[in-house]
């Protein structure tokens, strides 16, 4: 078991280091002229050959790539100076640059970011399981009847629409047509200032988010306990005697666990990783949005960034889902 | 990394039930009889649901193709000499003829936009053909790749096997939509002022959509390879000295339809949710035709032009839609056993 | 058991798994149960249990346990006697046992059911001792294992401990060796011997191995197509068989009579299909001996299940009036021709 863990991990570890590579490289061959955003931001599109040519000198562009990404690895671990524009500034670690648009340490605008970011997703993925299990073992118990095709194919049906139109056509009525008062301002406040405008505001978010995915929770879960209810333990089980209730719970729901948190820990794992769609429709101004803003304004360091950001959180939680897989299942974790 | 993701946030689903993580269970495989497509065509031809679903993609498909013809029809096209003949400026852009203020406009049947004064028929039209021109594109890209490396994993296993189950895994942890996240800037940084923008921009995205896109089909051959390899035929083929290739393509092959069909119907509403999806973010196609970006701009005007909206979103809905429940009904037919 | 009847609905039509079936077993003595793969063995056994989801399955006629009567009873009352007074061992051990809880555990939660006055103490120092009884050595280290930790002969005497762990009157083995390897199953029926000596419970065993029936059992019903075809004590079931499916399966059992000579040979042909089953007798589109029967009785008439030649102790379902000669002089010589020179 303590074998197998380490052995992920460093597995996790060459996966990262990989993807920082592979991001580093992508971000420093990818764009012909690296500096130019950073150049027309700061000279108001006055940007010509002269300066074009100071900026990228100033940012390392003329340097080996490899020393540059260790300066940019070390930048990470224990910060660097930066020369941006005129001056050169600090960059505390964990280092991702500076801003082009803002001119600000990028970690720094994304420590204030992450915490929409993961209220969106740790709510979403609540309701995923609060609802999306339930009801589906309640389907599995229930299998064929009327109620549960009725309710298969409608989840059917809601989980073929694209996730993004559900969401703006869900927002655009709630809060652009009928304006529902506590639904409809929508947006991020930091739980620290306001617990109930902060509630209200990813009240909607959640509950879209949560729907959606409990659609997909629900067929899962079905499933899954419809396997496991088949299983040749579960008929021992009976044949013990054991309440049906015994037999669902402990004997089915335990099986059908697995494979539902091993999807779990992935999917909220994109989430973390940043609920683009979902922020870009409710305004909220977490990770994803900001990715999204950084693209649109050629900020190649946030967008560097979060891409790096995402990529770890979701090694992360593959490795969390294969540490959780391995001790809920036994006969991974003894063998 | 192991299991594949579903969440919302991934634009769209391309593996269907969660992926059996339990070594031991006796997961039915596919019973392949004397000729199971038949057998599954037949049962699809009698589901009521897969056949409309069918003809609603065959409606797009029809749209799609005959674009132009459509447009001359109608007497509409792509172009908007004067914005100001169509549109009124000082009503926040709103079409002078036509809805959502003055009823039916025949020159422009499904009006024209705000502010531009584009034709709303032509541009969804056109939107439908990049919506299925790329995700077709890009279905045939993934399958090949997907195809050709659960092969050469499946069968010449080893070390093979070893690295490209590796990239399967790893490509299955990154989203595709993180992935376009990432190049978008790169591409517009590079290509923004090149005169084949539109172009460029519509090979990344299909580029994107492959690339990210084959793992499933990979794995769902690699797994039928390994199945299929311990079979008597293919032994008794190897045994009679036939050559590791034509083995392949004399004897695998046919067996591997079913779960080329399968992928496919799981990728194509995969990837035209995701065109539109990304055009939307305004990431995707900026610089041509797509439902998507007609959605982005139409959210604005929602109040006073729900219409505006309602086009291309009952557009890429029914599409996706259709598809996706095809393609239930036809994995369904395939292998009836795994749901009832 | 008397005149169960199992049918389930399917998307063709109802099928009839357990067609009019009757048996009696007594405590300490041993039923055999030998049918081919879904001839219904299962399950009625399975109805014994009331194991049958009673949304689909329609269950008909009466199973008496100890005189309780199980048909309709109701789902709790059902239950106490599940496992208690019935208990029931399956085929693959190894898919029976939950994967995800210990052994011990397992043992335990069945104990507890039926001893809800019991500590979780009580039922573990229980669950090891039974685990001694069945003779899984260090049953104290071994009660905290995993099933997949055991080996399948292993596992299979924990199912055992497992189903008689409470004392039961009745104990159903399904098929309990054909999942083992080839030594462990004469390890595993010595064991049920052992055990039903010392617990005096009645136990049928489900198989469709001859030689087991020959072994264990003091009564022998075997299953054809959802109906009981030959029932009879064993000894004299199985020297003198007068259906000629038992001799079909007799053929094709390896080395029943301890004959080195023995021929095997198959049954022609495969069980019908219970939505279609022939009309007349089930087995006479595969009975090599229905032209010895006039006329067209066989495509016909279904059998009734009536006394043979020796009387009412030993019923069979044929229209063959001579069956047991037929069987001396045409079957028995072709299986085991060095057995007829030794009763010359
Ligand atoms: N729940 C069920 N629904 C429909 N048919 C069933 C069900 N359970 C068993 N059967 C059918 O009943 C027949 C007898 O099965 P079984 O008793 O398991 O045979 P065996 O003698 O091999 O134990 C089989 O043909 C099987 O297909
Ligand atoms: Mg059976």
């Amino acid at each position: 078991m303590f074998a197998y863990v380490v052995k992920r991990l460093i597995a996790g570890i060459v996966v990262v280091f990989m993807v920082s590579m592979a991001v580093f490289l992508l971000f420093w061959y990818g764009p012909n002229e690296p500096a130019r955003p950073l150049c027309d931001q700061q000279t108001s599109n006055h940007c010509d050959t002269a300066r074009l040519a100071r900026y990228t000198e100033n940012l390392g562009y003329n340097n080996p790539v490899l020393s540059e990404y260790g300066t940019f690895v070390k930048g990470i671990f224990v910060g660097r100076d930066m020369t941006i524009g005129t001056k050169t500034r600090p960059c505390p670690a964990p280092c991702f640059g500076y801003s082009y648009r803002t001119t600000v340490p990028v970690w720094g605008e994304m420590k204030t970011r992450l915490p929409a970011t993961f209220s969106v997703a740790i709510g979403g993925a609540s309701l995923y399981l609060l609802f999306g299990i339930p009801i589906g073992v309640a389907a599995a118990r229930r299998r064929g009847t009327v109620a549960d095709k009725a309710l298969v194919s409608s989840f059917l049906v809601l989980s073929s629409i694209p996730y993004y139109l559900f969401a703006l056509l869900t927002w655009l009525y709630l809060t652009v047509i009928f304006e529902i008062p506590f639904l409809s301002d929508t947006g991020y406040h930091p739980f620290t200032d306001n617990p109930a405008k902060w509630f209200s505001g990813l009240l909607l978010a959640w509950i879209v988010l949560g729907i959606f995915g409990c659609t997909q929770y629900t067929r899962y879960s079905r499933g899954a306990m419809i396997e496991a209810l088949s299983e040749d333990y579960i008929r021992t089980a009976k044949a013990k005697g054991l309440p049906a209730r015994t037999v669902v719970y402990k004997h089915g729901l335990r099986a059908a666990l697995v494979p539902i948190v091993t999807i779990f820990g992935i999917d909220f794992g994109v989430l973390l990783a940043g609920t683009i769609f979902t922020e870009r429709i409710f305004d909220i101004q977490g990770i994803g949005f900001w990715s999204l803003q950084a693209v649109t304004a050629k900020d190649l360091p946030v967008v560097e960034a979060t891409a790096l950001f995402s990529a770890v959180v979701l090694v992360v939680a593959n490795l969390l889902v294969d540490v959780i897989y391995s001790v809920l299942d036994p006969r991974v974790r003894l063998s | 990394m192991s299991a594949q993701t579903a969440g919302p946030e991934t634009l769209g689903h391309l593996s269907e039930e969660p992926p059996p993580v339990d070594p031991n269970s006796k997961q039915a495989k596919t019973i392949t009889g004397k000729s199971p497509l038949r057998i599954a065509f037949g049962r699809l031809a009698r589901d009521k649901i897969a056949v409309v679903c069918a003809a609603v993609v065959l409606f797009f498909v029809l749209v799609a193709v005959f674009a132009g013809a459509i447009c001359s029809i109608f007497n509409v096209d792509t172009e908007t000499v004067l914005a100001t003949t169509r549109v009124d400026f000082l009503n926040n852009g709103l079409p002078l003829k036509g809805p959502p203020n003055h009823g039916f406009d025949p020159a422009h049947p499904f009006g024209v936009a705000p502010n531009t004064g584009n034709d709303n028929l032509a541009f969804w039209v056109y939107g439908c053909r990049t919506s299925l021109m790329i995700a077709s594109i890009a279905t045939l890209f993934a399958s090949v790749l997907g195809v050709s490396l659960g092969l050469l994993a499946g069968f010449l296993g080893g070390p093979v096997d070893k690295i490209i189950s590796f990239f399967t895994d790893f490509f299955l942890t990154v989203p595709f939509l993180l992935a376009a996240l990432t190049i978008a800037p790169i591409v517009s940084q590079r290509f923004a002022t090149s005169p084949h923008y539109a172009r460029i921009q519509l090979i990344d995205l299909i580029v994107v959509l492959s690339v990210f896109g084959w793992m499933g089909i990979a794995r769902l051959i690699r797994g039928e390879v390994l199945s299929l390899r311990e079979r008597e035929f293919i032994q008794a083929a190897r045994v009679l000295g036939m050559p590791t290739r034509r083995i392949l393509v004399k004897e695998l092959l046919p067996n591997l339809v079913a779960p080329i069909v399968v992928s496919i119907s799981l990728m194509l509403p995969a990837f035209v949710a995701a065109e539109a999806g990304l055009a939307f973010l305004g990431i995707g196609v900026t610089s041509g035709i797509s439902w998507g970006q007609t959605i982005n701009t139409a959210s604005n005007f929602f109040e006073v032009y729900p219409l505006f909206l309602w086009e291309p979103l009952i557009g890429i809905v029914a599409l996706v839609l259709a598809l996706n429940l095809l393609g239930d009904a036809i994995r369904d037919a395939l292998d009836p056993k795994t749901r009832r | 058991m008397e005149d169960l009847t199992v049918r389930f609905p399917t998307e063709d039509g109802f099928i009839t798994a357990v067609h009019g079936l009757s048996y009696t077993v007594e405590l300490g003595k041993t039923l055999g149960i030998v049918g081919e793969s879904g001839s219904g063995k299962s399950v009625s056994s399975m109805a014994v249990l009331g194991l049958h989801d009673n949304k689909t399955a329609r269950i008909t006629g009466s199973i008496r346990v100890g005189g309780t009567e199980v048909v309709g009873l109701s789902e709790n009352r059902m239950r106490k006697l599940r496992g208690n007074q019935v208990a029931m061992i399956f085929q693959d051990a190894l898919a029976a046992l939950h994967p995800f809880y210990k052994i011990g555990g397992q043992l335990a939660e069945a104990y507890l059911v039926h001893h809800p006055s019991a500590s979780k103490r009580d039922a573990r120092r229980k669950a090891i001792e039974m685990l001694d009884r069945v003779g899984i050595p260090q049953p104290d280290r071994r009660v905290d294992d995993f099933p997949h930790q055991f080996s399948g002969g292993m596992r299979q005497r924990a199912m055992i401990a497992m189903g008689l762990i409470n004392d039961p009157s009745l104990l159903i083995a399904d098929e309990p060796t054909t999942a083992l390897d080839v030594t462990v199953p004469a390890q595993i029926l010595d064991l049920l011997q052992d055990l039903q000596r010392e617990f005096n419970s009645a136990v049928i065993i489900i198989t469709h191995d001859l030689g087991v029936i020959a072994e264990m059992a003091d009564d022998v019903l075997v299953m054809y197509a959802g109906r009981a075809v030959e029932y009879g004590l064993g000894k004299e079931l199985l020297t003198h068989p007068e259906m000629p499916y038992t001799w079909g399966l007799l053929s094709s059992v390896p080395d029943v009579t301890a004959s080195t000579d023995s021929r095997l040979i198959p049954i022609p042909g495969n069980p019908p299909s219970l939505l279609s089953l022939p009309a007349g007798c089930s087995f006479h589109p595969r009975c090599v001996h229905s032209d010895k029967v006039p006329g067209d009785l066989c495509a016909t008439t279904m059998p009734e299940l009536s006394p043979g030649t020796r009387g009412p102790s030993h019923l069979k379902r044929c229209h063959l009036a001579n069956a047991d000669a037929v069987y001396q002089a045409e079957v028995l010589p072709e299986i085991a021709p060095d057995l007829v020179e030794e009763t010359l």
